[in-house]
């Protein structure tokens, strides 16, 4: 009887910036995967507060990059370009992965060749301070599970990158979406796991609450070329 | 339901993405993931109704752009109006008074029916990551 191939490594990427508050957190929440076979990577987008400090307090578990302030999607890509791993997973740093994230997501990768990626459903939950908005918001349609297509959510084989290329840098608020987008152009196959795995945390300042116009505006023209190239494809 | 010629609508607000390249708009409802294509005569409509202008304006300008009389105009607005209503994608405002004329075209352009394209194809894309409709506008850190 052959023996089974060795677990293989998962890079966790935890982007940063300024996320000294919760970082440790979702570090923790890394430590706490049943799945052991990892390292972890924070890449930093030129924090001016605590986060190394964070960072280091995990010792030679936890790798620092870092670069100067470049936008969340380069921040990203600077943790891709540094990990080791076959599999490549992300955690932003003020969320939360539950214990068995890792463990079903790889599950489905070793069982199933054909897939490409696997994500998981998210739930949002909001910090203390924000108690009265969670209760306005209880009955949101957003504020059930809900499928997690964002980088937070995402583990992937790391040719996938290979071929549809890393996260748009130009990009500040849409950038997991249009990745997604070329993901599924692509035609590669992704699993969704039906179960909330990841825990988004609201708070006053997370970088999706930007209800600005800029990002809305850079939805509507990530779906704008998103359509165009499927029209000019026919 | 008929639309009163001189009634005036604007995109309806905290939900709505929207651009408009090379003429041509796309919507984007980020409540529902839902989004929408507005192609030649359509997006000049709806790039109108942006700037709060009647639904007789829009006629206008469309039978002057446009190879259509004013009369299948009128009645084309009309009815892209109410598909826009009834997707909740504008919403009537006070009448505006009349703005200043629009460019004179040199050519008028072939014309098509403007219609409202809808696709449901990214709804599940769209569920976690675009900003989370009706929460309140939240600090952000300054990155830059």
């Amino acid at each position: 009887m052959s023996p089974a191939p060795a677990d293989p490594l998962v890079s966790c990427i935890v982007p940063v910036f300024n996320g000294e508050r919760y970082l440790a957190e979702a570090l923790d929440s890394i430590f706490a995967q049943t799945y052991q076979s990892i390292e972890v990577i924070v890449a930093d987008d030129g924090s001016s507060d605590k986060s190394r400090s964070v960072a280091a307090s995990y010792g030679a578990r936890v790798r620092w990059m870092s670069q100067a302030t470049a936008g969340p999607a380069a921040t990203r890509n600077l943790g891709v370009r540094a990990a080791r791993g076959d599999l490549l997973a992300f955690l932003d740093a003020d969320d939360l992965w539950k214990p068995r994230k890792l463990e079903y997501q790889v599950a489905q990768l070793r069982e199933h060749s054909e897939l490409q990626a696997c994500v998981t459903h998210a739930q949002m939950f909001w910090a203390p301070e924000l108690a009265a908005e969670e209760n306005s918001c209880r009955e949101h349609p957003r504020a059930q599970p809900i499928p997690g297509y964002a980088s937070t959510t995402l583990l992937a084989r790391r040719p996938v990158f290979d071929s549809i290329g890393l996260f748009r840098e130009d990009l500040w608020f849409a950038d997991s979406t249009e990745w997604f987008i070329r993901f599924r152009e692509a035609k590669l196959s992704l699993h969704a796991i039906p179960e909330v795995l990841v825990l988004h945390r609201m708070h006053g300042a997370n970088l999706t609450r930007r209800r600005s116009e800029a990002s809305k505006a850079e939805f509507a023209k990530v779906i704008s070329a998103a359509l165009a190239r499927r029209r000019s494809a026919r | 339901m008929t639309i009163d010629s001189s009634s005036c609508y604007r995109p309806c607000g905290e939900n709505l993405a929207s651009t408009i390249i090379d003429g041509d708009a796309v919507l984007v409802n980020l409540a529902t993931g839902v989004y929408y294509s507005l192609d030649g005569a359509a997006g000049a409509a709806w790039e109108m109704i942006e700037k709060g202008r009647s639904v007789a304006a829009i006629a206008q300008l469309l039978s002057a752009r446009y190879e259509t009389t004013a009369e299948q105009a009128l009645a084309d607005v009309g009815n892209l109006v109410l598909r826009l209503l009834d997707e909740n994608l504008i919403a009537q405002v006070e009448t505006q008074p009349p703005a200043g004329a629009e460019p004179v075209v040199e050519q008028r352009l072939p014309y098509r029916t403007p219609e409202l394209a809808m696709y449901t194809d990214m709804a599940d894309l769209l569920a976690l990551d675009p900003p989370m409709p009706g929460l309140v506008t939240a600090p952000t850190p300054e990155r830059k």
